[in-house]
């Protein structure tokens, strides 16, 4: 098993959808667009690259960027090697991994520019201008397919660096693509999905419990001295001090808690 | 970074480190005025004035070591810590100097000379102000952090303890100070340390209060900073990798693999954002790494550990060619290092955020398993080692196959130390030379797991500062080849030359091959040498016996392929010419005699010696 193989297909019903790739091991990125017939909440069959067929649930979708997230089912545990992320730099060479069928041929290229892209959904984005080896004037089906960098020196792995999304038309000739395409980076791939933020997933790891966290952080800070107070009691009870003198101390003690607290000088 | 020209580098620096670099290169005149130069460095008033003394003193230090000058490399360590903490000295440029060298000195794999400067560090007398109790607190993080990579968990958790009193007790104002953020992340690391100090004691309660500080820390700083700010992410990737640590540690496989999962989107979010070969991207890799090994340790889950291999190779390489390409200084992860230096402002964050070796973040259960009990009945006598030839191990006359190349690494220098407890700096160093990966701690614990799993759990055991390999009497061929020895030696002494023979035979007969055959063990060369040397004595005696016993034509045959290999070696030409002189060949005896003078006229300017020549006399007249 190779770092390429993390591409999947996606089918409904026996027919297939579009390409897309495991981004985490729960989550698959896709196009939007591959997914169009579809609701959120429907499941998808994933077929992985080694054959094995899983089930997955469209999840999440962002319209304006045409980018859509499908998890697969909590039963499955994708074992596959999930290639590491980068950012592509001008002038990189890249390949798909992804081809629709077995007939169709990989796609390779040159990073000609990362920039701000309108979508056709309306989003503004940070993306990837690919221009490919192959002219095909059509490069429907490639969708939703990874765009991995090429790797260099002594790197072995190949990176992901962004998710084919568009085509750009060919001014000459309208019914065919120019040989140029637009992948959306990962970063914003990432940065477009609740799932995958950062607050959200310090809260899946920790959940909050506000009132009752609060609470105890409150109570950890005053254990130092409520274990003083206890001891002075105990102390007087075992007449090792005279307990008249207790509650000065006492008062003594919270005094010099409440200075603490108030910022009023070091212990 | 803040700009400036770049500051002037003393003369007595240049000059050292010169002559060390040239020493370390080989050439011996250097060699012979290094230790004189650093005595000089050492004394000159200008021996702190270089721009980053920590850099400084640690390539100067790694250099001495290498050059095998140990003391002179403590000695310089302790003069500058000696200036350093002279009175005077303004504290908080001291405290930030110590840990600059300490961090410097961590990287490096040097933990027992990072604990000696943070153990001074803290020593020093210190005043009651709110940036003393700052700088204090980060130094005393930096400690634990060093003493957890040397596995002094108990010395770790006082450590950290203080850290938190010195947290505390910075005046509330100032925790505030302008700079909530850099307050936040010595929170973060300081409560990370709290929660593996606990977990390795385990104080489980104590270990879910820390984590839950760490979530409350994170979110604080995603609330100042936003989710997609560097530091967000790596609060991130320490809560996750704490919380792997501590799910695995209790057996909950579904909360160690959530970690995982958030490992993986926080790797993939840093590599997107920062690009692949960022420091934090690296450290995020490890993390993965490490978590990935941890969980599959945890489960037997074999290829689960290659992939955490292949992660943590990943993560190297993305880091040497970011290093190659001058670009980001190499890390080490915040995970093994995070260093929070006094800041005297905000505007060299990245320099500040140097990096040390973290504890032991990938095997909190070892410490629960395996620490070592003085009276505890250990059950490795099914165990036998070789090292006289290709290391192995069999147990009860069954192979144990230690397949992977660092384990035998591991195992070698574990062997070389023959049942002595190997600092975990002296392990990392035998495993990835002078350039460990980041997380380098966790992931030897990685591997000292994987070795434990095969030897069995009490064979292999944690103790500060490192690990000892527990052997069985007679359980290493070393040492029952000393033992043979000692025996053989007692034999001929009381005129027992054929039992005495046999002895050595037998002992001759445990050496397989050339000593740790075919294994890179860095800094062994000598004790092969030696063990070589060693083999040849004996071999050496037991000719000699096969003379005493009458039968020098049992050793002729061998003596002239010994001679052949190493005509330079006089012992075996002189063996050689006794043999043939009492096997009635004093023809070839005067031959050799002859040739031996030749070749050591020839190729050294030499002439025999005069045990040599008295040999040939006493053939000539026949009185051998």
């Amino acid at each position: 098993m190779t770092a390429t193989d993390y591409w999947v297909d996606l089918h409904r019903a026996g027919q297939r959808l579009g390409g897309g790739f495991l981004l985490t091991r729960r989550f698959v990125l896709t196009a939007l667009h591959c997914l169009r017939d579809l609701a959120l909440e429907e499941q998808v069959d994933i077929e992985l690259a080694d054959g094995e067929r899983v089930d997955g649930r469209f999840c999440r979708q962002d319209k304006e960027a045409d980018m859509a997230l499908i998890e697969i089912a909590a039963g499955h545990r994708v074992s596959l090697p999930i290639p590491a992320a980068d950012r592509a730099r001008d002038g990189d060479r890249w390949r798909g991994p992804y081809r629709p069928a077995v007939a169709d041929i990989h796609l390779s290229g040159l990073v000609s520019g990362t920039a701000r892209h309108h979508c056709v959904g309306g989003a503004t984005i940070e993306a990837l201008q690919l221009t490919t080896d192959q002219h095909l004037g059509d490069y429907s089906g490639y969708s939703g397919g990874p765009v991995e960098g090429v790797p260099e020196g002594t790197e072995r792995q190949p990176a992901v660096l962004g998710i084919l999304i568009e085509q750009t038309p060919d001014r000459a000739d309208a019914s065919r693509a120019a040989n140029v395409l637009i992948a959306a980076t990962i970063g914003e791939a990432m940065r477009r999905f609740d799932h995958l933020d950062v607050a959200h997933l310090i809260d899946v790891l920790r959940p909050p419990r506000s009132g009752h966290r609060q609470q105890a952080a409150t109570r950890e800070r005053f254990d130092d001295a409520e274990e003083l107070l206890r001891q002075l009691d105990d102390w007087a009870e075992r007449e090792l001090i005279d307990p008249a003198q207790v509650a000065e101390l006492k008062v003594l003690t919270v005094k010099r808690l409440i200075e603490r607290e108030m910022g009023g000088g070091g212990a | 970074m803040t700009g400036g020209p770049e500051p002037r580098v003393p003369e007595a620096w240049l000059t050292t480190l010169s002559l060390a670099q040239r020493a370390q290169s080989g050439d011996t005149a250097a060699r012979d005025q290094v230790k004189d130069a650093v005595q000089r460095l050492s004394r000159d008033p200008e021996l702190l004035s270089i721009g980053d003394l920590g850099q400084a003193v640690t390539g100067l230090t790694g250099l001495l070591n290498d050059l095998e000058e140990p003391e002179v490399s403590q000695a310089l360590l302790r003069q500058v810590v000696s200036r350093l903490t002279a009175k005077g000295t303004d504290v908080r440029s001291r405290q930030r100097s110590l840990n600059r060298i300490a961090v410097a000195l961590a990287n490096r794999g040097q933990l027992t000379a990072a604990e000696q400067v943070l153990s001074a560090a803290i020593k020093t007398p210190w005043r009651r102000s709110d940036s003393d109790y700052t700088a204090l607190a980060i130094t005393s993080a930096n400690l634990a952090a060093v003493e957890l990579g040397l596995n002094d968990v108990d010395a770790a958790g006082r450590s950290a303890d203080r850290a938190a009193q010195f947290i505390r007790m910075a005046p509330a104002s100032t925790q505030s100070d302008g700079r909530p953020v850099a307050q936040l992340e010595l929170r973060l690391r300081v409560a990370s340390l709290k929660a593996t100090t606990a977990r390795a004691r385990n104080k489980h309660a104590a270990v879910e209060a820390r984590l839950d500080e760490i979530a409350e820390i994170a979110r604080s700083l995603v609330g100042l900073l936003g989710g997609e700010h560097p530091k967000s992410l790596s609060a991130l990737v320490t809560l996750a990798l704490a919380e792997c640590e501590s799910a695995t540690a209790s057996g909950d496989r579904d909360r160690s693999e959530r970690a995982v999962d958030v490992l993986l989107i926080a790797a993939q979010k840093a590599a997107a954002s920062a690009g692949g070969r960022h420091p934090l991207t690296v450290t995020a890799l490890s993390s993965l790494a490490a978590a990935e090994g941890l969980v599959a340790l945890d489960s037997e889950d074999s290829q689960r550990l290659s992939r955490s291999e292949a992660l943590m190779n990943t993560a190297q390489e993305r880091s040497r060619a970011a290093a190659e390409n001058g670009g980001l200084r190499r890390p080490t992860a915040p995970r093994e290092a995070q260093v929070l230096l006094p800041q005297p402002d905000e505007a060299a964050p990245r320099e500040a955020q140097v990096l040390l070796p973290q504890p032991d973040e990938a095997a909190p259960r070892e410490a629960q398993v395996l620490q070592l009990q003085p009276d505890e009945a250990v059950d490795v006598s099914t165990l036998t080692f070789s090292m006289l030839g290709p290391v192995g191990v069999w147990r009860d006359g069954l192979t144990v196959t230690i397949g992977s190349l660092r384990e035998r690494l591991l195992l070698a220098t574990l062997l070389l130390h023959e049942g002595r407890v190997v600092p975990t700096d002296v392990l990392i160093r035998a495993v990835w030379g002078d350039s460990p990966p980041a997380l380098s701690t966790a992931l030897l614990h990685v591997h000292v797991a994987r070795l434990r799993r095969r030897l069995g759990p009490n064979a292999l055991v944690r103790k500060p500062p490192g690990y000892l390999l527990r052997l069985a009497p007679g359980s290493l061929d070393l040492h029952r080849a000393r033992e043979l020895v000692e025996q053989a030696g007692e034999s001929r002494a009381a005129g027992r030359a054929e039992e005495s023979r046999g002895l050595l035979n037998q002992a001759l007969a445990l050496w397989t091959g050339d000593p740790l055959e075919a294994l890179p063990v860095p800094d062994a060369e000598e004790e092969r040498e030696q063990l070589r040397e060693w083999r040849l004595e004996l071999l050496a005696t037991r000719l000699e016996l096969d003379l005493e016993l009458g039968e020098p034509e049992k050793a002729i045959a061998e003596l002239t392929k010994l001679t052949a290999e190493d005509p330079q070696r006089r012992r075996w030409r002189k063996l050689l010419m006794l043999a043939l002189h009492r096997s009635e060949q004093q023809a070839d005896a005067v031959d050799q005699y002859s040739a031996a003078r030749r070749l050591l006229a020839d190729a050294l300017g030499d002439s025999p010696d005069a045990s040599l020549r008295d040999l040939e006399r006493r053939m000539r007249e026949d009185r051998p």
